[in-house]
């Protein structure tokens, strides 16, 4: 089983300087980055293994595309949380909505999830979701391989890798390095809306509407504000070599290199 | 005089039997070997022929009788045309005493073609052909036939009362008129024998062109050059809902049965692999090569035991090809390489096959609109203080000014769209653009293989640029001009289409444009492909060139159809692929020799690549790139 979620494609959103708030229209909406990740790893675990990949997306109507996309790129079925209940959920919240579809939904040998999500960043809905359904977890998984009913994995700890193991049903999350993935055509992807695809809402899960939602959730947004960065636009001249050396020096002392 | 020569003339009655014997063996063999290549071709998906049988016999009649494409190169191309049509009149002239007379000379001359062809064969430059060895025992064969001919000539000047036999005459003479009656036979036998075993060898060699290159010649579709064939109709599948079709060449059965017979006319001539930029940059793509793998491929499956892509094709080759078309232009039996690469592309694309920057290319295709992944709303930057109108803003508008990917976000081809905008405002053109709503036309993933996406965009596309009341669209990039001129009216796109170097060549003719005395300067223009020999436009560059006060054109070695392309097209300006020299390198090398003031081209693509390359070899001062608008902006009073 894979989660997915669909965000606004990051490289084409704008933020209006009057009120500080994205400009959503226009934007293409694409599957998180790492969650790709996941569907690829989820695929080519099904190449190898064989077995079924249903795609778990929670978000507004239009996250059916997200779903044509994955089984596009190779999964089975389709699942999705949609309503208005589950609007301005934080990651409790999602992660509250998700481990009831799983629930409902069943069967399963491995839950993978990107590790976060390009537009939250907040790393913690996969983490949360094993958690509530009483999973073992690894995180940040580069490398997963499947031994009889056991996964071992490569975790990224950033200046190291750790290897794991753990047995079946297992929750994983993915790094963006553990494969490339493949993208479907368009072609494949109108194809795939003969697939099935199954919406819920809250209800359909049991779930009351203070559970999700900006009411079940445990954080609230206040504000957001806009990061300006400011460049030094320095100007280095000379040849290669006098001027190689003029910007080690720079960098060296705006402190980004650090000289051991 | 008899119409219909008795070729059993003084020939004793057992000789006339083992005449039919190897005959009729020969035929045997003949019609067997023929059956493997047919039933090879029928083995591809269907295909319509398209075009008139009238339109399509008169190609054959120039291209394949007349040899058109095959005298392109000269000494290849007059020695192929004495064997060949030569070699057809002495076949005639067997059975027509009429000819009789020039028999002799004809076969001179067709013996003095083999003497050549050989010669040239011997003398070849570059890796030899696996066939070099047959070829040259073919030659032979043919040679050692001429030779029994003159010899009959010579025996028997009564029955064969030609000039040439009787120069051979005095030869034989001596040996007394019982023994030449006696030879005669003998001769005959061997001469025919020879015949017959070329004849039988035909479906096993390359003298089964023959047979499949007037064919191929015969049944290749008539259609626009510039339009890519469409594997499927996306509209077609939107209403029915059905989307299962296989798309693409993933076996080598998926090709139609006139491109199989297309594979099966190659000659291993190589002048498609001698005008591969791709080739000639060190890739693993020879188009010789690659369509003589899929023609032993298509006649030895399914008993090779090998799969079509990854065994035989490699993926490298395909995507090396820049679609610049010289292979294609090349062919003397009209054989359609870059269709083939398409085709195999596609199924690569819709496999997932494709490596980071293609799928990053068709990524931001779909989500910016654009092939640089830059924001969308960032499209008109490039017009920033310039007060263009965007369309519909005023009325009256006469063109839409589609500025194209290149033309918006490259920071070198923004000086381009500068410039001819300032060249419409001065001949007070009236025009708009589309601004933030312009987005690629999705030339580029077609090429790439991504057939769906394209059809996507170019029926939404058509639609809006019809709905907005675009009639006339202009453009500096060949790319979008090909697609929208070529492909987009299968998708309803109902708009004239011109290349800016047409419509700046009809400002200057009509004097609408003033420009300034200039100083001495050569130039020297490099052909884009898909504006050249894509949409033969070669004058209307060469036409502005040549008004610029003080200019004087220099042609490059390679140029017109036989322009080498800069390296850009099909896809290839946003993916690598492992070259030894690239083909901008060596272009930009071949125009460096000719030390021109300036090198001018016409094409973002090709504009971009030379600027890489001028950077590398430090030509940026002495050899300027300039697009057309630009020399003529600047050269505006």
């Amino acid at each position: 089983m894979v989660l997915a979620k669909q965000v606004l494609y990051t490289q084409d959103l704008r933020i209006d300087r009057t009120n500080k708030k994205i400009i959503t229209e226009g934007v293409a909406r694409v599957i998180s980055e790492s969650d790709k990740n996941a569907i690829e790893e989820a695929v080519r675990l099904k190449e190898k293994h064989g077995g079924k990949i249903t795609v778990l997306t929670m978000g507004p109507p239009q996250s059916k595309e997200a779903l044509r996309e994955a089984i596009a790129m190779g999964a089975d079925e389709g699942y999705m949380l949609t309503g208005p209940e589950f609007e301005n959920s934080d990651a409790h919240a999602t992660a509250v909505a998700l481990s009831a579809a799983i629930k409902k939904i069943g069967q399963f040998d491995i839950i993978l999830c990107g590790e976060t999500s390009e537009d939250q960043y907040s790393f913690q809905v996969g983490p949360r979701t094993a958690e509530n359904l009483n999973l073992p977890q690894i995180t940040y998984a580069v490398k997963i391989t499947l031994q009889d009913t056991n996964a071992i994995a490569d975790r990224n700890l950033e200046d190291c890798y750790e290897t794991v193991e753990s047995k079946l049903p297992v929750f994983v999350t993915v790094s963006r390095e553990i494969n490339e993935p493949r993208l479907p055509t368009l072609m494949a992807i109108m194809a795939a809306s003969k697939k099935p695809m199954i919406a819920w809402t809250a209800s359909d899960l049991g779930l009351k509407a203070s559970d999700v939602g900006r009411e079940g959730s445990f954080t609230v947004p206040l504000r957001s504000t806009v990061a300006t960065g400011e460049r030094k636009r320095m100007l280095l001249q000379g040849e290669p070599q006098e001027a190689a050396e003029k910007l080690a020096n720079a960098l060296v002392g705006e402190g980004a290199v650090k000289v051991t | 005089m008899e119409i219909i020569r008795d070729i059993f003339q003084q020939v004793p009655l057992a000789f006339v039997i083992a005449w039919w014997v190897i005959g009729a063996i020969s035929a045997f063999l003949f019609v067997m070997g023929i059956r493997r290549h047919i039933r090879a071709w029928r083995q591809g998906k269907p295909e319509e022929i398209v075009g008139t049988p009238l339109s399509r016999f008169r190609r054959l009649i120039y291209v394949g009788a007349a040899q058109a494409r095959v005298l392109d190169k000269k000494y290849n191309g007059i020695t192929h045309a004495l064997v060949s049509i030569i070699g057809f009149l002495l076949l005639l002239g067997m059975f027509f005493p009429v000819l009789e007379a020039v028999v002799g000379y004809l076969a001179l001359l067709f013996a003095l073609g083999l003497i050549l062809l050989e010669y040239k064969r011997l003398r070849a430059t570059g890796p030899p052909l696996e066939t070099a060895w047959e070829d040259s025992f073919i030659y032979g064969v043919i040679l050692v036939m001429a030779l029994s001919g003159f010899l009959m000539m010579g025996v028997n000047t009564w029955a064969w009362p030609s000039p040439v036999g009787s120069a051979l005459t005095p030869i034989f003479e001596p040996l007394g008129p019982k023994v030449l009656v006696e030879l005669y036979p003998s001769l005959w036998l061997i001469h025919s024998a020879l015949a017959f075993s070329l004849i039988a060898y035909i479906p096993n060699s390359r003298l089964i062109h023959l047979i499949t290159s007037p064919l191929n010649t015969y049944y290749n579709p008539i259609v626009v050059k510039g339009e890519l064939t469409a594997p499927f109709d996306l509209k077609q599948m939107m209403e029915t809902g059905n989307f299962d079709v296989k798309v693409g060449a993933a076996e080598i059965n998926d090709f139609t049965w006139r491109q199989k017979l297309g594979f099966d006319a190659c000659t291993y001539c190589v002048r498609c692999t001698d005008a591969c930029p791709a080739t000639a940059s060190g890739t693993k793509l020879s188009p010789m090569h690659l369509i003589l793998k899929l023609k032993n491929y298509e006649l030895q499956y399914p008993s090779i035991g090998k799969r079509l892509h990854g065994d035989t094709i490699d993926p490298e080759e395909l995507w090396a090809c820049t679609t610049c078309r010289a292979c294609v232009q090349e062919c003397p039996v009209l054989i359609q390489h870059v269709e083939a690469i398409y085709d195999m592309r596609r199924h690569l694309t819709a496999e997932g096959k494709v490596d980071k920057k293609k799928r990053d290319l068709l990524t931001f295709l779909s989500t910016v609109g654009n092939a640089y992944g830059l924001p969308s709303a960032d499209r008109m930057k490039w017009a920033e203080g310039l007060d263009i109108k965007l369309w519909g803003e005023e009325p009256n508008q006469e063109f839409l000014y589609w500025v194209g990917c290149a033309g918006s976000y490259d920071t070198r081809n923004q000086t381009v769209s500068r410039a001819f905008v300032r060249i419409m405002k001065a001949a007070q053109i009236s025009f708009g653009v589309f601004g933030n709503d312009e987005r690629c036309n999705c030339e580029v993933a077609r090429r790439v293989g991504e057939e769906g996406r394209f059809q996507q965009v170019a029926m939404e596309l058509s639609e809006m640029l019809n709905n907005r009341g675009v009639r006339k669209i202009v453009t500096q990039c060949p790319h979008c001009y090909n697609t929208f001129k070529n492909e987009y009216p299968r998708f309803g796109g109902k708009f004239e289409v011109v290349h800016h170097s047409q419509l700046i060549a009809r400002l200057l003719g009509e004097g609408k444009l003033r420009l300034k005395k200039g100083n001495e300067m050569t130039i020297t223009f490099h052909d884009p492909c898909y504006l050249g020999r894509y949409n033969d436009e070669f004058e209307a560059p060469r036409a502005i060139i040549r008004t610029l006060s003080g200019a004087k054109l220099m042609e490059l070695p390679r140029s017109r159809t036989r322009s080498f392309c800069c390296g850009g097209g099909g896809g290839n300006t946003w993916y690598t692929v492992e070259a030894k020299k690239k083909c901008s390198v060596i272009r930009m090398e071949e125009a460096q020799q000719l030390r021109p003031n300036i090198l001018a081209a016409a094409c973002p693509y090709c504009i971009s690549m030379f600027e890489d390359v001028a950077k590398i070899l430090g030509t940026s001062e002495s050899m300027p790139i300039r697009d057309i608008a630009e020399l003529v902006a600047e050269a505006l009073e």
